[in-house]
């Protein structure tokens, strides 16, 4: 069968009627005709792309001939119509010369009581200038969008500050530069999809990108509009900019301003946002042919830290200026544009993730032999209070995260007679703030060992409560230890509570287990200390529902026993808990009770911004009582307004003054 | 709670910080320095001819603490109490209680480090010892026994508060983190027998560093500190005796609080760390060590 190929989607036979088959595609050419006729008054730039493809200037795309130069770097004139849109068509290929020069400070505020440093700003500074050739290939025109590829030549990047000495060259980023990247640009100009090659790290990936952004060019639907307004993000967040448009002598220019962030990107949930600190400017002028002739933006952000330092602020001036336009064909351009199809990709957004093929460790974290050495010196030196023992610690904690044989080492190091309680507690701690599986059963395995001294099974068992996801084992060796009533049993008993409340949500099982034990365990309890602490333990757990064990606690004729009652409700949030929490603050005949009472209440919002403790304030005449209800408030998010309202009349009405001044600190 | 104030955003914290601490300091000196004595009072209630009625009770005494910025922050108090009335009184008994809470703030999001507080009774009921200790919100001792005597030696405790964020200028990753070791010891001997007391130390501290770099691949800028935030032992001493007499004391040292800020630009070394290339120092803030007396008996 003899098959041959006419337009890439029909195929005929020559068993077919040959005069049908010409008339269908007759007809298919006049309605495409028609249609591209009539798109002059059609919107979208993926139009204009097309009409584009119609121009008889250009030769079409096919595989095997060599590239052909169509135009030289100065701008073709065209109509106003084909420049609504980036008009790009598959072949196209872009060369431009860049330079960005980005020039960012950092400051800090020296104190005015610091001698010749009277309240002046300190700054240093760093400036990266990078240059080079970018070639931007049209790989394919796709429905939406083009296929594009952003290749990266002969990149300089030269990193100058005066505490630097002469200007030095980061060869390292420049290398990974010079890579080719492919993007996927929606029709209206938006960059939805980058794909890097495996080996960038994520220094060259940010510095390409924030290149690649001066080309998002973001068209509105209407090519009649002249200002528009879009929101578009970049490495640094998404941001609101304005287009405005002129038209003049066949080119169009596009003056792009940004108005100022709508999210800071920050990969941490941690703190406040960032928006809020942040002001940024900037304008961007555009030459379009349809294609970008040239770019040249200036771009000003400064954020201001709330913090230690002052501040950061940043320069951006860049450049882009074309010196080549001319039609090629891509005789490997479909793998490119199956490659960016098929890939994860990213998007302009900061890449945090350390690339492919690079080494999983931090190379400014030392191995585990020399951190645990170096705590040892660190302890000796410094002692384990100093700012040292910490950054040792810190170092200690990531190792352990990042390799177990950083547990086994630090092991070894306790069993060694040299190891000393304070090296011992520090090394114990580290396995806590670490929190992984063999961390754990590195802490499990000194708590249940018999031969270790009760000061470092007591530590170890400290160290566990900083463990967010406790291993499941945990709770039997914890059970088992308050069973046996050893010298452990109490901060056993304590912690299997603790440890519960982790699980809460991801094992509720497990959670309805520990909360059924330390239910029984108060129950069988003897003695009032052991039914004290296993009500504590509640406390640690925090129930979903007040037990009636709790209420008949509370109604015990001890004031220990009804303090740790109250005590255990300091999670639980049901309508008992704070019916009990009330009365308890109200009209409880012991002060130590009130007291106890007043902190819990304290320490979480109520309805009506705390009206209740408002009322109760004034005439509060017990000191336990008003100091305990500062504690509480002391732990209050800072930003709750209605606890400031609280200290602050503390501060000035407290008949104490040791309160009114705790109060006055607080408010610092 | 180390509150913020919305106005303040232009003025950095560190100036706040030292505000607090002169603040302290003033306070200090307007009290007569730090090592002034809080006076016990002596109220005899009951008296007879044979057993007198000796009663001593010094009240709550405490001593609260804020140092820090809206970064990273502490705060907290130390607090003490006795209080006896010898056997020719109606109520005969002695108790004394010693502790203390620490709280800190990092990226505003507070956190309890510890609140410790032991107690020692002697009354009608018996003798009885209690020790109260919660690290981070968690209670991890609860002792409250019917027994003359209880130590709690040489227990530490070593906590690490780490809490970064990073957001890019320019392409640049600019990392803002702060790394605090919190720590605690305990050596204390709590005697619920006569004489009542609570004799030992406690001690709390919080050390680390916090910076913000800028990145920059081969070089970076930044602000470095080193924050030794809080060093603090609470001492006691106390002697309770079924005559009434009372002595000994409780103090609390305040070791040397240090912060020290620079500017630096560091690059990297040919192993790829970071080595200190040039800076400038802009606070290096020191004062030696203090105490105050809680309580003299």
């Amino acid at each position: 069968m003899n098959t041959r190929t006419i337009l890439p989607a029909v195929k005929t036979t020559s068993n077919r009627k040959p005069f049908l088959v010409a008339l269908s595609i007759a007809l298919l050419l006049v309605t495409g005709s028609i249609l591209l006729m009539s798109s002059d008054d059609m919107i979208g730039p993926d139009r204009t792309a097309k009409a584009t493809v119609s121009d008889p200037g250009r030769s079409a795309p096919s595989a095997g001939r060599e590239a052909k130069k169509t135009s030289q770097a100065q701008p073709s004139l065209v109509s106003e119509q084909e420049t609504h849109g980036l008009g790009y068509s598959r072949g196209d290929f872009l060369r431009f010369r860049f330079e960005r020069q980005r020039d960012v400070t950092i400051s800090a505020m020296a104190t005015p009581s610091v001698e010749g440093m009277v309240g002046e700003t300190q700054s240093v500074n760093m400036i990266d200038s990078t240059s080079g050739i970018l070639s931007l290939k049209v790989y394919e025109e796709l429905e939406s969008g083009w296929a594009l590829g952003f290749e990266f030549s002969e990149v300089r990047s030269i990193v100058k500050s005066s505490e630097l000495g002469d200007p030095r060259s980061n060869e390292n980023l420049q290398e990974e530069m010079n890579a080719e990247i492919l993007v996927l640009v929606e029709s209206s100009g938006r960059f939805s999809k980058v794909v890097f090659p495996a080996s960038t790290g994520p220094d060259a990936r940010n510095s390409m990108k924030d290149l690649l952004a001066h080309f998002q060019i973001i068209l509105p639907d209407d090519h009649t509009q002249t200002e528009w307004e879009v929101e578009e993000e970049d490495t640094t967040g998404t941001y609101l900019a304005t287009y405005r448009k002129n038209s003049e002598d066949h080119l169009v220019a596009l003056l792009k301003t940004r108005l100022g962030y709508t999210y800071v990107e920050t990969p941490e949930a941690t703190g406040q946002s960032l928006d809020s600190m942040t002001e940024s400017s900037g304008q961007t002028e555009i030459q379009l042919d349809p294609h970008p002739v040239s770019i040249i933006g200036e771009q000003r952000l400064s954020i201001e830290l709330n913090g230690l330092a002052q501040g950061v602020s940043s320069v951006i001036t860049c450049r882009f200026e074309r010196v080549d336009a001319s039609h090629r064909s891509y005789p490997a351009s479909a793998p490119a544009t199956n490659h960016l199809l098929a890939a994860a990709g990213t998007n302009l957004k900061a890449d945090a993730q350390q690339g492919g093929g690079k080494l999983a460790l931090d190379p400014d974290l030392p191995d585990t032999v020399e951190i645990l050495r170096n705590i040892r010196i660190i302890i000796a030196e410094s002692g384990i209070r100093s700012a040292d023992a910490t950054a040792a610690m810190a170092q200690l904690v990531e190792a352990m995260k990042r390799d177990d044989k950083a547990v086994a080492a630090a092991l070894d190091k306790l069993a060694e007679d040299s190891c000393g309680k304070d090296e011992a507690a520090l090394l114990i701690g580290a396995m806590g703030a670490a929190g992984t599986s063999a961390a754990q059963e590195a802490l499990q395995r000194i708590i249940t060992s018999e031969s270790e001294p009760f000061e470092r099974r007591e530590t170890a068992l400290f160290a566990f409560a900083q463990v967010e996801s406790p291993i499941e084992g945990i709770d039997q060796t914890l059970r088992q230890a308050y069973e046996e009533k050893g010298e452990i049993w109490n901060t056993s008993l304590l912690l299997l509570g603790a440890l519960g409340d982790r699980v809460r949500n991801t094992d509720p099982g497990r959670f309805e287990g520990t909360a059924d034990f330390l239910l029984e365990a108060y129950r069988a309890a003897g003695e009032r200390g052991e039914r004290a602490a296993a009500l504590e333990s509640i406390g640690n757990l925090g129930l979903e529902v007040t037990p009636p064990e709790i209420a008949r606690a509370y109604a015990d004729s001890s004031d220990r026993i009804r303090r740790a009652a109250v005590r255990s409700l300091r999670k639980t949030f049901d309508p008992a808990a704070e019916e009990i929490l009330s009365h308890a603050f109200n009209s409880d005949p012991s002060e130590t009770v009130r007291a106890a009472a007043a902190k819990i209440l304290a320490e979480f919002p109520h309805e009506t911004d705390d009206h209740f403790l408002r009322a109760a304030l004034p005439g509060e005449s017990s000191t336990e009582v008003r100091r305990e209800l500062l504690a509480g408030l002391a732990r209050r998010d800072p930003a709750d307004g209605s606890a400031r309202d609280l200290v602050e009349w503390m501060a000035g009405n407290d008949p104490s003054n040791d309160i009114r001044e705790y109060a006055e600190k607080l408010l610092r | 709670m180390n509150c913020k104030t919305n106005y303040s955003k232009s003025s950095l914290c560190l100036a706040t910080l030292f505000v607090a601490f002169l603040m302290v300091d003033s306070y200090a000196s307007a009290a007569g320095g730090w090592s002034f004595r809080l006076p016990s009072y002596r109220i005899p209630v009951e008296s007879a001819p044979s057993v007198p009625c000796v009663r001593n009770s010094t009240g709550t005494k405490s001593y609260n603490f804020s140092f820090g910025n809206s970064t990273v922050s502490v705060n907290g108090g130390f607090e003490a109490e006795a209080s006896v009335a010898s056997s020719g009184c109606s109520n005969p008994g002695a108790s004394a209680e010693a502790g203390g809470d620490v709280n800190i703030d990092i990226f505003g999001s507070s956190r309890s480090l510890l609140d410790a507080k032991a107690e020692v009774s002697n009354d009608s009921d018996g003798s009885n010892v209690s020790l109260h200790v919660e690290i981070g919100s968690t209670t991890l001792i609860d002792i409250d026994r019917n027994i003359s005597n209880r130590s709690w030696s040489r227990s530490r405790n070593i906590t690490l508060l780490n809490a970064s964020r990073t957001f890019w200028v320019a392409g640049f990753p600019v990392n803002v983190a702060v790394s605090v070791g919190a720590g605690m010891e305990a050596d204390l001997e709590l005697k619920a027998a006569y004489p009542v007391g609570i004799d030992g130390e406690l001690s709390a501290w919080a050390t680390g560093s916090a910076g913000a770099y800028l990145s920059i691949g081969i070089a970076r800028a930044g602000v470095s500190a080193t924050l030794r935030l809080l060093d603090t032992t609470l001492s006691s001493s106390m002697s309770l005796s079924s005559d009434g007499g009372v002595s000994g004391r409780v103090s609390l040292e305040i070791e040397a609080v240090r912060i020290k800020v620079r500017l630096v630009v560091d690059r990297r070394n040919w192993r790829w760390r970071w080595v200190e290339v040039g800076g400038i120092t802009i606070v290096d803030y020191s004062r030696g060590s203090v105490s105050r007396t809680l309580l003299s008996l």
